[in-house]
């Protein structure tokens, strides 16, 4: 049976396991606590510590308090959340289903609007939060969304062969819904020859069109090598652009992308001029 | 019908004998190092035989899998019956995992939507907040097994479930490569974060008619009024769901004896520590805010579930995955040593280390070949595995640190007594309970004093005493009945006929010789008494530390060794063919090395386990009362101890300094 969210799937592919290896950098460590009845009931810290100060008083919590915590347990900054509104978004968040993912990215949003504790400039305190990103679906679901059809699925096809190894592959179609993501779940294949995903090089458009009419939706598909989805991703978390790596390994002819449309050529191309002009 | 199974099964007895002549060794049937998860669902029924071929030239033997409960009832595929039709053809034996479980990597861990879309089926807390589960796959309110069409529906799910595997094994001929596994699903997870152990529980509404009816089976009659009032409402709450969820394992149990009677079924408690929940906000905040999870605090849910004799579920998509490869492997052989059993999917297994994945097989493989289990002394027993008193359970556990397990109560209705959980393996017939407190080494029983006692308790305990355990069970307490009438005037008698030692150690109470054993009768009424509000034993001045210290000297239970630092977890096994043969493992959870100092209170040879290839020889062995060991940051040490005159060197100036 297949999935409609399969969350192993999804963070197997979008957030391998390297991505969550925490630096010693204190800069971006943050610690939060959870609040209820003027005590602290629960907290975590970013770098992994054991939060040992459960059942504290929180009434005087100030600046001093606050930075005197952030300074035991590594962390940058502290961040305070009351557990009753935390518990009445969980509730809202119920009502979208299966769709972890969605469900994660409204709790997110909205606690935003309720921690309190020191108070930054309100622009500031949208980057405190990190949120679960990603520069596909950056992409997919934000500037590009504008161009696209309002559903649309977009495949992410991986070629996991190792060397001297028969073939193998990972796969994640992510299903897109007026700019977010509805679904995400490993491809159907079962109709398709086996063939054509070994030949993914040569075989991208037919592979596209298998999942358009397999799925009733217009099909993006992006494909690549390991090490490839790799390198972009440590770009991506280096805050350097994965896309323009794409591009090159797109004309190295490693890499390719379905379909062959207009727009994507002009996204290519912006992406080949940016990566040249970057050079100066 | 079972006739027809008879038959079948002698003429393929020599088939099966073969099968598991050439593929397991006799102790081994359904063991092995690691319990390899398959989710199969996730798998395209035409690719199961290759999928399992792969596994099985991993040196798997057993597979484990999950069976979604809204996917049994939808799968149009059949594909639950192709794939045991493929393991059987790859010569792998599977366990079927029968009742829900948080974790599993399927919508609402497989409940069906529909039944959570009416808020009469959903799960309540004490403080009347509907439970949910916030680890992945995805947040959902936990149903509730009072609930009239959850538990018709659950049923319909287990009888369409039975006739898949009666048809399986019908056309395969065989059942003995299969395994059932009833755990205690929801059960350990009917808890919001905040509440406190005692308050565990599912408070739904569909609960209160079921309660009241409990009660009057319960205590029948006039003289069962008494028990009915409100200072009896958390235990008789406790008792309660500890009673629903025997029952739902019995009916469970039955429809499979019906439909499939020669297929093996296990009953096993079973976690997932991400979902407990004192673990809730935690799994929740790690995915919201992207942060690395606390491998300790994992390990403290790991470490709290050994206590209750459960076994680790690992599930694959949730927090588990931002741990480190050094963190999983510390947390996987954790779980193996606090609880004795751990399952993980195959694509975690595939990713430890081999030199990992090779010494948690010799240690899995020693564990079973010598039979050792854990050396758990004392039974700790009350209504349920929530409901000890606090002050009592924790004096205890710190006294005796991981030498306590939980035990429930027996059975609350005089007829269950005849209904018991079966030992396929043994073949014998008493309550798990009583089969598990008569264990040579457990050596104390200890009664949660806010125990109301019934006679099948008493008789019970007292045989328990009879073949050599010290029991301690609470005093008739005076202001209230804590004994059921019958069982009132049966403990009297014993105080009439049997001259006690009386001693006060600021709990006063009686010791009376009881045939190989003694039965200790404590006053609890500092227990029962609600002015008596201070969670700390010493500062109360209970004198709670000096009768516990008594109970232990009588039963002969002390701690295997003290250690200096509190961070390390001292955990010790025996073997049950030899009870000098011990193995002890020091557990470090902390993320720096700790140089821990151990203390014995006699002289005792210390070595390393013997493992593969070592051809069991004995290895060095070191001498001495007190030793120093470092222990790696998030590590274990393993070592065996010995008798020292028995020992077969004795080393001079080794490496390891002692005093």
């Amino acid at each position: 049976m297949e999935l409609k969210h399969d969350w192993k799937t999804f963070n197997s592919v979008l957030f391998p396991q390297d991505q969550f290896v925490v630096g010693v950098d204190r800069a971006h460590q943050k610690l939060v606590l959870l609040e209820e009845g003027q005590q602290i009931v629960d907290g975590i810290v970013s770098n992994g510590a054991y939060f040992s100060d459960v059942g504290i008083d929180s009434k005087e919590m100030n600046k001093d308090r606050l930075d005197s915590f952030a300074s035991k347990y590594g962390v940058d900054q502290t961040i305070i959340i009351g557990r009753k509104d935390l518990d009445q978004v969980i509730t809202d968040s119920v009502e979208l289903g299966n769709n972890y993912f969605q469900q994660l990215e409204l709790i997110r949003g909205k606690t935003q609007e309720f921690f309190s504790g020191k108070a930054p400039a309100s622009k500031k305190r949208a980057e405190l939060m990190v949120s679960r990103r990603h520069f596909v679906i950056e992409l997919f679901a934000g500037s590009l969304s504008k161009f696209l059809p309002r559903s649309f699925n977009l495949l992410i096809f991986i070629d996991t062969t190792g060397s001297g190894e028969p073939f193998q592959s990972q796969s994640l179609l992510l299903s897109f819904s007026q700019g977010r993501i509805d679904q995400f779940f490993e491809p159907d294949y079962s109709s398709l020859h086996e063939n054509r995903l070994e030949q993914w090089g040569q075989s991208g458009d037919i592979i596209g069109e298998y999942l358009e009419s397999r799925y009733i939706l217009p099909c993006y598909g992006l494909f690549f090598l390991q090490e490839q989805w790799n390198q972009m991703l440590a770009a991506a978390a280096k805050n350097q652009n994965p896309w323009t790596l794409f591009t090159k390994y797109c004309d190295e002819g490693s890499a390719s992308v379905y379909p062959q449309s207009t727009l994507i050529k002009s996204l290519l191309a912006s992406q080949r001029l940016l990566g040249y002009f970057g050079r100066f | 019908m079972d006739v027809d199974f008879k038959q079948f099964r002698s003429t393929t007895k020599q088939m099966t004998e073969s099968f598991a002549t050439d593929k397991l060794k006799d102790k081994e049937d359904f063991a092995q190092s690691f319990h390899v998860l398959l989710n199969y669902w996730e798998i395209k029924p035409a690719q199961y035989e290759a999928k399992l071929h792969e596994l099985a030239l991993k040196d798997v033997r057993v597979v484990c899998a999950f069976v979604p409960w809204s996917h049994v009832e939808t799968d149009i595929y059949h594909s639950l019956k192709k794939f045991i039709r493929a393991a059987y053809t790859v010569r792998l034996k599977v366990k079927l995992y029968v009742m829900p479980e948080l974790g599993v990597n399927y919508p609402n861990c497989g409940v069906p939507r529909e039944l959570l879309q009416s808020n009469a089926n959903l799960a309540v807390g004490r403080r009347g907040q509907v439970i949910y589960n916030y680890a992945a796959p995805n947040i959902f309110a936990l149903p509730s097994f009072f609930s009239p069409d959850v538990v018709k529906r659950f049923g319909n799910y287990l009888i369409k479930f039975g006739s898949i595997l009666a048809e399986v094994f019908h056309e395969l001929g065989n059942s003995d490569f299969c395994e059932i596994i009833v755990s205690n699903t929801f059960f350990n997870y009917y808890r919001n974060y905040g509440l406190k152990a005692h308050e565990h529980g599912d408070y739904s509404a569909a609960h209160v008619m079921s309660f009241r009816e409990f009660l009057d089976r319960e205590y029948p009659g006039g003289s069962g009024e008494p028990f009915k009032m409100q200072v009896y409402e958390p235990l008789n709450r406790h008792r309660f769901f500890s009673h629903v969820e025997k029952t739902l394992r019995e009916k469970t149990e039955m429809i499979f004896s019906r439909k499939n009677s020669q297929c093996a079924l296990r009953h096993m408690d079973l976690v997932n520590p991400e979902c407990s929940p004192d673990m809730g906000y935690q799994s929740l905040m790690v995915e919201l805010f992207d942060f690395k999870p606390s491998a300790q605090r994992f390990y403290d849910a790991i470490v709290a579930a050994g206590d209750r004799g459960e076994k680790i579920f690992i599930n694959g998509s949730g927090i588990f995955r931002r741990f480190s490869d050094q963190e999983k492997c510390f947390l996987i052989m954790a779980s193996l040593i606090h609880t004795g059993e751990v399952i993980i999917p195959h694509e975690e297994v595939e990713r430890l280390p081999v030199a990992f994945q090779k010494k948690f097989s010799d240690l899995s493989r020693v564990l079973k070949n010598q039979s050792y289990i854990p050396h758990r002394r004392l039974v700790y027993l009350s209504v349920s595995k929530f409901a000890m008193d606090q002050r009592c359970y924790g004096a205890l556990s710190k006294m005796a640190p991981g030498v306590v397990s939980i035990s429930t109560a027996i059975s609350s209705e005089a007829s269950d007594s005849a209904r018991h959980y079966s030992d396929t393996a043994t073949g014998s017939q008493t309550s798990e309970h009583t089969r598990e407190a008569m264990r040579f080494h457990k050596r104390l029983i200890f009664v949660d004093p806010k125990s109301v006692l019934r006679m099948i308790d008493l008789v019970q305990l007292l045989s328990l005493a009879q073949s050599g355990k010290v029991v301690a069970i609470p005093a008739p307490y005076g202001k209230l009945s804590n004994y059921l009438p019958d069982a009132l005037n049966h403990i009297d008698k014993l105080r009439k006929i049997k001259k006690p030692l009386k001693i006060n150690l600021g709990v006063a109470y009686e010791v009376y010789e009881y045939q190989l054993g003694f039965v200790v009768i404590y006053d609890s009424t500092s227990f029962w008494d609600a002015t008596v509000k201070s969670t700390d034993v010493e500062a109360a001045g209970t004198g709670l530390p000096l009768f516990f210290q008594a109970l232990l000297g009588l039963a002969e239970i002390r701690s295997v060794c003290q250690v200096n630092d509190p961070r390390i977890h001292v955990v010790s096994y025996v073997s049950e063919s030899d009870s000098q043969n011990r193995l002890l493992f020091l557990v470090n959870s902390a993320c720096e090395e700790v140089n821990a100092k151990l203390q014995f209170s006699e002289t005792v040879g210390l070595a390393s386990i013997p493992l593969q290839g070592t051809d069991g020889k004995a290895s060095e062995c070191i001498v001495g009362k007190s030793f120093e060991l470092a222990v790696p940051p998030l590590g274990v040490l393993s070592m065996q101890l010995r008798d020292p005159d028995l020992n077969l060197s004795r080393e001079e100036g080794t490496a390891l300094p002692w005093n």
